[in-house]
């Protein structure tokens, strides 16, 4: 992934006023909810990195014990008798758990939780809390350095299905898209792709690129823009021929038929033009998730990002899209909502105040849009972490 | 259609009314965190009974979506009852229980991903699903909202597992797909915006369509576009039904067109092929001599003008240092060879040019760079050539005999006129909406499409061309004032038309319709001044322009500049100009009028000269004046000076860059339009005003390349 330098514009926008005092507020009450659920949290901590004001919003002493938090949440192998019948429940799980959380004693650290003899296969890691995880945990300046990151891919590798989508955890029932992202984010945190059996995931994200040409949950379904950022930006982070093109592939001076044939089945697009133009459709003010739907605040990060992704956000308009956001975020309390006039919700804050990052509103930091944290994370992502660090 | 002003504004609360709120959900809570630890205590002791499922259903009441406790819940069913239970009848009881405790909690929750699950779950595992069951369900929720994907997500998988129950009947594939396919009917006609419904009415037709005859194909279409027109005339300002027209019509795939190849240069041989679109080379494409009627490959290398060199419509073939050519080069085009960058278009089939190479007076090429070489392309196609050329794949292509046209997405004729009527239809209702609604723009929109359709079954210089090119710019200037959020893209597209409208003396028809080629007598001059483009399409069919005058519009770019590679004149005054760039491929450029633009910086004005390491300039040197009155960069540097700037790091290109005032610059035009008319090639001496050096400009050489 590209980087670029922090640069904070100094020149305000015209037209309504972005209420960032507010929204700092509104998102430090929503920590108070913490330590659960984590997705939540999440919102809250990545909102206020945005707002640039993580540090002085969070003490010390809570950061701390925000870490150890989510280290506790973590299922790892048993320590003496690890069990090939856990290899698919390792990661990070939500706040409840069957399993014994084993108490740090003086001088070792928190761990996680051992998967043991009573274990069942429903007390298990659920691959959006790993990834939610492990992006807290950078946020919360955590250098990774507890993460279980083999026992993490053994588990990618149970919970990818034939078709080369994933399940979020072994026992569940929802192969989509979404837990093709957090996979794909899991394995670029972990700078590790050997949980995933990549031409089957390519395959997979293809064949769920509809008609329209945005990307469905699955295959044959209809496009949706939730989905479609989860698919973009899943190719955005496999890098490489994953963010070709099948249409426009050129062949490459000397190569055969089968070989061109093979690094197209490398590429993740089957008509990159075609899902741009879908993207930019969706824009009516701010963004609708789908095809004549109602705009709504999330889907202005959702389509954006993924518009982001593919190089093209300059071709947003920009005026439009803040003109909503300053509609949807809520005057009296900070926050904002789905739409205009209804409460704020801290995933709408969230995404409302990352579309805003992505057009460069003063006063919020820059947005890696493929990870969906902050370039400054970014960065302490590749310079801080163990398994980036050099 | 944007509804957001029709929602419900939520009511702030007064003070009594929030303290009771509050009291209430701190209650709640208490309970919920009460239960939550008795769940824990539950999975640790490892109970499964009746009370432990209670508690589990209690949580999940107030918090369906904590999947943890879904993963319980089966734990619990699975070893405390579904293990045990003696026959199937006992199980099946208890999942028809599940499923009844889901959908009571799918009614408060409609977008529970678990809850749809955990219902996929028990009707996995039992014996005898009722799947029909479930599509009444289904039927259900999807009237409570009929865009839920999770809906419509969900019936298409319960279908799906219906379809594998039969896989050896396909007549009851079929059914069922009709009755799916009435269920969108019963969807669209209880709103007609659900795009949900159409979106899979659409997937469900081409399925339909398969093993249909083709008059059942065009009566079921028929059907199609007659509910299409209801649905409009119901509500012409949603965009649902008017998409699905634009489905059903579908857009004929563009064919690009090799306008002509050309010999600029002999020695070293260079071939210039222009396309009427941007490409992309997938393979190189052929180049080869005849020595004794065998032809033999010229090496070579290929490359498009412009700073990237592997995308664009103008292409330059030049010899390897040292290779030999005979009296003809021969270029095959085979259809894989390029791909569109713009989607749907394709070369329909291989094209062959024949180029002489014996005729090589120099006095003929006149100018510092010689003429372009027009009206010696000879072109064939493939099959009638003479000899041996294979393709990629080792065979020569060879041309359908009896092509098929697209009549609809779903029907095709091998007649074009089966299209045009189609299309003639259509257009005569869109019209009779537009004449109704006057101010609603997607019927404007689709009028547009639907014309655009039309124009590619005609001839390009007919009067029906001239006709429908003329109605579609004026709908784009309605468009622009009635939906002004859109209006650069209704610009944009107004500019496409009357850029093909003002370039008809440029182009003609090629042997092989659609295609087209240039224009056998290629016209010097060319006039676009005040005709409000924002850019120029394409700049291929600019080629062999010797002066072109884009005075007044709002042209932002100058990258088309690096297909002129003829142009001796460019009037760009008056346009949105920031900076320049793709002036690399235009040697002979002598003269590029710039003023009143809003050019800010020096450096922004010497990006435009950058070339490439083989480009003509870097060969042969040049002059370019460029007059730049009135833009920022002369105003920041204080008025009314002849700025002269050399640099001569890179070869032996020199460029001058003049600004005069106004009284000079008339009399400079004055001097060339006399020399225009003499022809002779005048020094232009620029008296009475103070030259001055301008600060050095730091010009990297690496660019160059």
């Amino acid at each position: 992934m590209a980087t670029t330098q922090e640069t904070q514009p100094t020149t305000q926008p015209s037209g309504p006023t972005f209420q960032r005092e507010k929204h700092i507020q509104y998102f430090k009450r929503n920590l108070q909810m913490l330590p659960e659920p984590m997705t939540l949290g999440l919102f809250a901590i990545g909102g206020l990195e945005l707002l640039g004001v993580l540090e002085e919003a969070i003490s010390e002493a809570n950061r701390k014990a925000w870490i150890e938090w989510i280290y506790s949440q973590q299922r790892i192998p048993s320590k003496d008798s690890p069990s090939e019948d856990d290899d698919a429940l390792y990661g990070f799980g939500g706040p409840f758990s069957g399993l014994a959380f084993q108490e740090p004693t003086d001088g070792q650290q928190n761990l996680g939780c051992e998967c043991n003899s009573h274990t069942t296969p429903y007390d298990t890691a659920h691959l959006t809390m790993t990834y939610t995880a492990l992006l807290s945990l950078i946020m919360l300046g955590d250098d990774l350095s507890r993460v279980a990151k083999e026992p993490i891919l053994k588990s990618l590798r149970k919970l990818q299905q034939p078709n080369g989508c994933f399940i979020p955890c072994i026992t569940d029932y929802e192969p989509d898209m979404r837990f093709v992202y957090c996979a794909a984010a899991v394995s670029y945190i972990l700078n590790d792709w050997s949980g995933i059996d990549r031409p089957a995931l390519l395959n997979f994200i293809r064949e769920s690129q509809t008609y329209e040409h945005g990307f469905a949950q699955s295959p044959r379904h209809e496009a949706h823009g939730g989905t479609t950022y989860c698919a973009i930006a899943s190719l955005g982070l496999m890098g490489g021929d994953a963010f070709l093109d099948q249409r426009t592939m050129v062949r490459q001076e000397g190569e055969t038929d089968s070989e061109f044939e093979e690094r197209r089945a490398r590429a993740g697009f089957v008509d990159l033009e075609g899902t741009r133009r879908w993207c930019l459709q969706r824009q009516t003010t701010g963004f609708q998730g789908r095809t004549n739907k109602p705009t709504d605040t999330c889907y202005s990060f959702w389509i954006g990002g993924a518009i982001a992704a593919i190089g093209s956000f300059d071709l947003v308009n920009f005026e439009c899209n803040r003109g909503f956001l300053m509609e949807t975020q809520h005057k009296a309390f900070g926050g904002f909502g789905k739409w205009v006039d209804t409460y704020p919700d801290v995933l709408h804050s969230y995404m409302g105040i990352a579309s805003l990052a992505l057009m460069g509103e003063p006063g919020i930091r820059p947005l890696e849009p493929l990870l969906n944290i902050s370039k400054r994370m970014q960065e302490r992502l590749y310079n801080e972490t163990v398994f980036w660090k050099k | 259609m944007e509804s957001r002003h029709g929602r419900k504004k939520e009511q702030a609360e007064s003070p009594e009314a929030l303290k009771t709120r509050e009291e209430k959900e701190t209650v709640l809570v208490r309970e919920y965190l009460a239960l939550k630890d008795t769940l824990k205590e539950i999975v640790e002791s490892n109970k499964r009974d009746n009370d432990a499922l209670k508690v589990t259903t209690a949580l999940l009441r107030k918090s369906p979506d904590y999947y943890t406790i879904w993963n319980v819940r089966r734990t619990i069913l699975k070893e405390g009852f579904l293990d045990n239970a003696s026959d199937d009848e006992t199980a099946n009881k208890i999942y028809t229980g599940e499923l009844e405790f889901v959908q009571e909690n799918l009614k408060l929750n409609p977008k529970s991903y678990w809850m749809w699950n955990h219902r996929r779950w028990c009707l996995e595992s039992m014996s005898q699903p009722r799947w029909d069951k479930e599509l009444a369900m289904v039927g259900k929720f999807l009237e409570m909202d009929a865009r839920n994907f999770h809906g419509w997500d969900y019936r298409r998988y319960i279908i799906r597992q219906l379809d594998l129950k039969d896989k050896e009947a396909k007549d009851k594939v079929l059914e069922r797909a009709q009755s799916e396919f009435d269920f969108t009917i019963t969807k669209i006609h209880q709103n007609f915006s659900n795009y949900s419904a159409w979106h899979n009415r659409s997937t469900l037709l081409g399925k339909l369509a398969e093993d249909m005859s083709t008059e059942e194909r065009e009566a079921i279409v028929d059907n199609e576009f007659d509910l299409v027109k209801n649905a409009i005339y119901t509500d012409p300002e949603d965009q649902s039904a008017w998409l699905y027209e634009l489905w059903l019509i579908g857009r004929e795939e563009r064919s690009i067109s090799i306008l002509g190849a050309h010999v600029i240069s002999f020695h070293p041989l260079e071939i210039v092929v222009a396309f009427d679109e941007t490409v992309k080379m997938r393979n190189p494409f052929t180049v080869s001599t005849r020595v004794d009627h065998v032809a033999i490959p010229l090496e070579g290398e290929w490359k498009a003008t412009g700073s990237d060199s592997a995308l664009g419509s103008v292409w330059i073939f030049q010899q390897a240092p040292g290779a030999v050519y005979g009296p003809t080069v021969e270029i095959v085009i085979f259809s894989d060879d390029v791909c569109a960058v713009r989607a749907g278009s394709k070369l329909p089939a291989a094209v062959c040019y024949e180029l002489e190479t014996l005729n090589q007076n120099l006095d003929e090429i006149s100018g510092r760079l010689g003429r372009l070489v027009i009206g010696q392309n000879l072109m064939y196609d493939v099959t009638k050539r003479i000899g041996p050329v294979t393709g990629p794949d080792g065979t020569l292509e060879t041309q359908a005999v009896h092509p098929k046209h697209r009549v609809t997405s779903l029907t095709e004729s091998g007649s074009l006129d089966d299209r045009i009527a189609l299309l003639e239809r259509e257009i005569s209702a869109v019209r009779e909406l537009v004449e109704l609604e006057p101010d609603c723009k997607w019927p404007i929109q689709i009028l547009s499409t639907l014309l655009s359709e039309l124009r590619k079954t005609v001839s390009i210089h007919s009067t029906q061309a001239k006709v429908i090119d003329d109605e579609c710019i004026e709908l784009q200037e309605k468009l622009i004032t009635i939906d002004p959020l859109r209006q650069e893209r209704y610009e944009d597209r107004r500019t496409q038309l009357v850029f093909d409208r003002e370039t008809l003396s440029i182009i003609q028809d090629s042997k092989r319709f659609p295609e087209i080629e240039y224009s056998a007598k290629q016209p010097t001059n060319l006039d676009l001044s005040m005709r409000g483009l924002t850019h120029i399409p394409i700049s291929s069919y600019l080629l062999h322009l010797h002066t072109l005058n884009l005075d007044s519009n709002s042209i932002t770019s100058t990258r088309f500049l690096r297909n002129l590679l003829n142009v001796r004149r460019v009037n760009l005054s008056n346009n949105l100009i920031e900076h320049l760039e793709g002036m690399q491929h235009a040697p002979s450029l002598e003269f590029l009028t710039l003023e009143n633009n809003m050019i800010a910086k020096w450096e922004d004005v010497v990006a435009g000269f950058v070339f490439w390491g083989e480009g003509k300039l870097a060969r042969t040197g040049g002059h370019v004046k460029v007059l730049l009155g009135n833009n920022p960069v002369v105003v920041n540097e204080g008025g009314e000076y002849v700025l002269e700037k050399r640099w001569e790091d890179v070869g032996k290109v020199g460029v001058e860059i003049q600004w005069q005032s106004e009284e000079l610059r008339l009399a400079e035009e004055a001097l060339l339009a006399a020399e225009d008319e003499t022809g002779a090639v005048g020094n232009m001496v620029v008296d009475g005003t103070r030259r001055v050096s301008a600060t050095v400009v730091e010009f990297d050489a690496g660019l160059a390349h």
